[in-house]
């Protein structure tokens, strides 16, 4: 029974990490561009969410809400103003890019905040539980995966569905082509960018509400996010569900076994999938989204 | 004054010169030719006049301004828009999101979704299908279709028939009557002359980046025209 | 391009240089205090590992974030052995080039299978778990990470010059070997490679194998490198030799000098030993500056500081640079 709880609880985180993930191979998918900080914005949106979330009205949980909107400002400005002037054939410059700007927003966090571990205080939420068949879960995992799942659907409904949709998919097939049919694709980049970062910003905070953080949190966040986005398959949607779920399990069981090992085993599994499929878990069944 | 008209342009690969100083007049309502062999500069040419290309020397002017250094959606915006070679569909979204793309240029015309399926009645029963899986010749539909959607004033074609089988190249080439009635001014690339010929008012010859022949099609000699596209002497 | 108007010097000149610089590393020891020799020695150390990743990163187009992986694997070697069965180190430096070489050979296979940022990132988490893996285990020392035993019976001078020949060896292997290789058959294949896949094999190169043989070199360099370092500071710990911000100094090195030149990472790692004697006691400050350079230089002069000065002067000093990862940044 315990082993079943742990992989309920390995679930419900597994929709986290799918949900780091997604911002990253969202990004990947339409610009091809690897934003090397997003581990830290993902703690940036942490932070933000700590100083918001005592002024949210409801439940402190909706502070989600104004830290995508201020992260997806903030990830318009990061296309508009910087990677949008490296782009090019060559990945190197926009991978240093980000990476000098992860270096920067991780040691300007631990100097304005201070190392300290912080986590957001969703208050008795935190304790509440429900028995389903028999296994005693938390709540805010269940909340978490199903924000999670609502996301996923959501973007994949509005990618689908929506003008700007349309545009992002088309920029994402050939960002060449659409200028012909009159779309500024630098334009349409920011979007998805600030849609990366929204997403990932969601993830961050949700993260900060069932555990805690700290400004190095950083680095492992973006293995994360970079393990469920190639065990996904480079860019297939549901393939990251499914990788983020292959990740939270494993780490959950690991740690019932050994309690110190941290993400190591998560990172071993990543290895092993890698060695088995090349192309991730689905790789084989490959969801079409976005396929170049 | 015309339309479309390109003055001297020059436009280069790194070291590499395409096109060395070439120069056309489009009139509005007309539909002229660019001929050559393969590597002649044509698709050059085109890509440099929708801005596809940066480095260039040379005007180009649409209808009294210079639109040499406007970025591709600002021409896209402004009335001019290319049919790419190679058709280049945006292979994961269906045949009508292709289309339906073309809405992004804002341009309210004759040109709508409804338009396009009765000029290819075809793609209104492929309308869901993703564009990747289409032949050839349905392919080259949506692609001339997308275009249209932005209800261009110009429309340059990169080599439309370029493997296609001559049936569907005969297809294709009946629709261009509806399309040019509707007051669009076509650009052709053709590396077939008889078709080029038959199907514009004037042609222009490319040999090694320049003009090296224009004229209109029933001024020019058999002759004349294979020394303009090869190269050789004519011999009298 | 600007590349035909570039002089650069003979190979004979070169091969003068690399004797000078020979001679004068050869008597530093007989000339510099014991403090200054240290500092020489981390500077020399750290130059090679920048040295390494641009290897890497600029002549066979392998970027990696974890460079850090075999530094930490160098060190480890060394003392572990020299440790367990009483070797003396110094003849195990050699040895763990050989070890990172074989260990690098062994993830090539998987790692290869993902491209740009994916590889960069993967190797960056083989160096994760392998941090992990030594923090668990008791044997090589966990958390507190293992001291160098095997040198405390000998001399300390004898210690100090020898690490200092050492490191001194592989900052100038680092700079003429690899303008020799870049003159080379093998060098000329690195770039085809690096520059474009298909046609490298479109002229018969195994593509393959000439990634691998830069990525396998690349990684032992730095896994000497590394060995030979921490050699001096007399103690190992999987936080330090695994730590990431390796990845930043090497970074910050050869971003701001110059990626895929020779010259860049001399004047990288310069300008980095200055930066960090005046910013040192800031802290974070100092870390963020070193980020902030590496963004302003990508936006302002991706080509690093040296590739400004080669094009401003007309002139190199190593005339091996081909045109580079981004140097062909032209319009599709």
């Amino acid at each position: 029974m315990i082993w079943l709880e742990t992989i309920a609880n390995g679930i419900f985180l597994g929709g986290l990490y799918a949900l780091i993930g997604l911002g990253l191979g969202f990004a990947f998918g339409v610009m091809r561009v690897v934003n090397v900080a997003q581990g830290d914005f993902i703690v940036a949106a942490a932070f933000i969410g700590l100083f918001l979330y005592p002024w949210t009205p409801v439940h402190p949980i909706l502070v989600i809400i104004p830290v995508a909107v201020v992260a997806f400002l903030i990830g318009m400005a990061l296309q508009w103003l910087l990677v949008n002037r490296v782009l090019g054939h060559d990945q190197i410059p926009q991978i240093l890019l980000t990476f000098g700007l992860a270096i920067v927003l991780r040691n300007g966090m631990v100097a304005g905040f201070g190392a300290n571990s912080q986590s957001i205080d969703v208050g008795e939420m935190r304790f509440w539980g429900f028995d389903f068949l028999g296994l005693r879960l938390g709540v805010l995992p269940a909340l978490v995966l199903v924000i999670a799942i609502v996301l996923f659907a959501a973007l994949h409904l509005w990618l689908h569905r929506s003008r700007l949709g349309r545009l992002i998919r088309a920029t994402a097939d050939d960002y060449q082509i659409v200028q012909l049919q009159g779309v500024n694709y630098r334009k349409v980049y920011a979007v998805a960018m600030g849609l990366a970062m929204a997403l990932s910003a969601v993830a961050g905070v949700l993260l900060a509400m069932r555990g805690s953080f700290t400004p190095y949190s950083g680095s492992d966040r973006l293995l994360i996010a970079f393990e469920v986005v190639v065990i996904g398959g480079l860019g297939s949607f549901w393939g990251m569900f499914l990788g983020g779920m292959v990740l939270g399990v494993t780490q959950l069981i690991a740690l019932k076994l050994d309690p110190t090992s941290g993400l190591m085993y998560g990172h071993i599994v990543f290895f092993i999938i890698l060695i088995l499929s090349p192309n991730g878990l689905a790789g084989a069944f490959r969801n079409a989204v976005f396929r170049k | 004054m015309s339309l479309l008209s390109v003055e001297n342009l020059e436009v280069s690969y790194g070291d590499f010169q395409a096109v060395r100083g070439a120069s056309l007049e489009l009139e509005a309502g007309q539909t002229i030719a660019i001929i050559g062999a393969n590597g002649a500069g044509k698709s050059t040419l085109l890509n440099a006049i929708v801005g596809l290309n940066s480095q260039k020397r040379g005007t180009v002017r649409f209808d009294g301004q210079d639109i040499t250094h406007l970025r591709t959606d600002r021409i896209a915006r402004a009335g001019i828009t290319m049919v790419p070679e190679g058709r280049r569909l945006f292979g994961t979204l269906t045949v009508e999101d292709n289309l339906m793309v073309g809405l992004a240029a804002e341009r309210p015309g004759p040109w709508t979704i409804e338009a396009i399926y009765q000029l290819f009645p075809r793609l209104g029963e492929l309308r869901s299908m993703v564009a990747g899986s289409l032949s050839g010749g349905q392919q080259q539909m949506v692609s001339i279709g997308r275009a249209l959607m932005t209800n261009p004033r110009v429309l340059l074609c990169d080599e439309i028939s370029l493997g296609l089988a001559p049936k569907v190249i005969g297809d294709i080439y009946r629709c261009f009557d509806a399309i040019t009635a509707s007051g669009v001014s076509v650009v052709l690339i053709e590396q077939n002359v008889v078709q080029a010929c038959a199907a514009s008012g004037y042609v222009y010859c490319m040999l090694e980046g320049r003009i090296s022949l224009e004229g209109r099609p029933q001024d020019l000699t058999r002759a004349e025209i294979t020394a303009a596209y090869f190269g050789t002497e004519v011999r009298t | 391009m600007t590349r035909a108007s570039i002089s650069s010097p003979k190979p004979a000149l070169v091969a003068a240089a690399a004797a000078l610089s020979t001679i004068c590393l050869a008597l530093a020891p007989f000339v510099v205090r014991e403090g200054d020799l240290r500092l020489m020695i981390e500077i020399f150390a750290v130059f090679t590992f920048a040295q390494s990743w641009n290897f890497l990163a600029g002549y066979v187009g392998l970027m990696s974030f974890g460079q850090q992986l075999f530094i930490g694997l160098g060190a480890y070697f060394v003392f572990l052995i020299s440790g367990k069965a009483g070797i003396n180190p110094f003849l195990l430096l050699p040895l763990s080039f050989v070890f990172c070489a074989a260990f690098a050979a062994v993830c090539a296979p998987f790692v290869f299978r993902l491209r740009d940022a994916y590889f960069a990132i993967s190797i960056w988490v083989i160096a994760e778990v392998v941090r992990m893996f030594i923090s668990q285990k008791d044997w090589l020392g966990s958390v507190s990470g293992l001291p160098l035993v095997a040198t405390r019976g000998m001399d300390r001078t004898v210690v100090a010059n020898t690490t200092f020949y050492f490191v001194a060896a592989l900052a100038l292997i680092s700079v003429f070997g690899l303008y020799a290789l870049s003159r080379s058959r093998m060098g000329l294949a690195l770039a085809a490679v690096r520059d474009n896949e298909g046609s490298a094999a479109a002229v018969g190169i195994n593509v393959w194998w000439t990634r691998f043989f830069g990525f396998v070199l690349g990684s032992g360099l730095a896994g000497i490198a590394g060995a030979t370092y921490y050699m001096s500071v007399f103690h190992v710990e999987p936080g330090g030799a695994f730590d990431p911000n390796w990845m930043v100094i090497m970074l910050f090195i050869v971003i701001i000098g110059g990626v895929g030149t020779i010259e860049g990472p001399i004047i990288g790692t310069t300008i980095y030993f200055l930066f960090r004697a005046w910013f040192a006691g800031t802290g974070n400050l100092y870390l963020m500056l070193l980020g902030a350079a590496a963004v302003v230089t990508m936006l302002v002069a991706p080509k690093g500081i040296w590739g400004v000065l080669r094009s401003r002067l007309g002139f190199e000093l190593f005339g091996t640079r081909r045109l580079g990862p981004t140097n062909h940044r032209s319009s599709p």
